[in-house]
């Protein structure tokens, strides 16, 4: 039978110079990590950096790290941070800035037929997530995606739980408005077509 | 057909699910390459190496390397001695 040892143990460990250690962390939060930040970034590249910079800093700050709390929520804010760090140089707002135009124009280059069928619609709500403000998109994809709760992610990002509870409302009225939009005049183009 | 208002009543009613979905569907199955662990190891152990006391480095310099230098030199001469003989 095989011990599970709890993530202050191991972090210890890791301090010690034990890359065992250091790999069962790894086995624990690999996907968790780099998922958030595939999902951030949208790069698959920039979300391998960005899981070797997070668990390289277990090692560099394990000093500061409570012991006593699981690593998971303390992994998500590095993560977070990594991303933020990563999308405010200069050169990936332009980058990025040329995809949401792209996005947008995708949005209305779809076809209606796109937008009923159902993977076109989950296509359709990712483009509108991607074209959110990056606050808003942030705690979209740590509430939906990570299922981390209000108090959870007022700690990862670094703001109140007020904060995070209206950039989840915003976020959501935004989708919403983005979705009427759409299937209003997916609507009448299928109205139209019939007259 | 699915009419409008049921089109759009049926999305509202589901819009955290559509949201769960699309999130969910973008990162299925994504892992990171195998080799990413190997790279992180190596680099904690440049870490760890960089930041040994300053007392250890200097030991390692002048006792250690020179010693298993000497060492090997002197087994190496002394079984090529042994298998001319």
């Amino acid at each position: 039978m095989t011990t599970q040892h709890t993530d202050g143990w191991l972090v210890t460990r890791v301090q010690n110079g034990d890359l065992e250690a250091l790999g069962e962390l790894y086995k624990r939060y690999k996907t968790q990590v780099y998922r958030t930040a595939l999902a951030i970034t949208h790069d698959e590249k920039t979300a391998e950096d960005i899981l070797q910079e997070a668990f390289l800093r277990i090692y560099t700050y394990a000093d500061s790290f409570d012991k006593t709390r699981p690593l998971g929520p303390w992994l998500y804010r590095m993560t977070v941070n990594l991303a933020y760090s990563w999308s405010n140089q200069a050169k990936r707002w332009v980058n990025l800035f040329h995809e949401k135009l792209e996005s947008l124009k995708a949005l209305d280059r779809q076809h209606p037929e796109e937008i009923v069928e159902k993977r076109g619609r989950q296509r359709f709500v990712r483009k509108a997530i991607d074209a959110l403000p990056e606050p808003q998109r942030v705690v979209i994809i740590l509430h939906y995606l990570e299922d981390l709760s209000v108090s959870e992610i007022a700690y990862v990002v670094g703001v109140p739980e007020g904060t995070v509870k209206s950039r989840l409302y915003y976020a959501r009225e935004r989708l919403r408005k983005t979705i009427l939009e759409r299937e209003q005049g997916v609507a009448s183009e299928v109205a139209y077509d019939f007259t | 057909m699915t009419s409008h208002k049921e089109f759009q009543e049926d999305s509202f009613d589901n819009l955290d699910v559509l949201i769960r979905v699309a999130l969910r569907e973008s990162v299925a199955g994504a892992e990171p390459p195998p080799h990413t662990l190997q790279r992180i190891k190596e680099r904690v152990w440049k870490l760890a190496m960089a930041s040994r006391p300053r007392e250890q480095v200097l030991f390692d310099r002048q006792w250690m390397f020179p010693t298993v230098a000497r060492v090997s030199a002197f087994y190496l001469f002394t079984g090529d001695a042994l298998r001319i003989w």
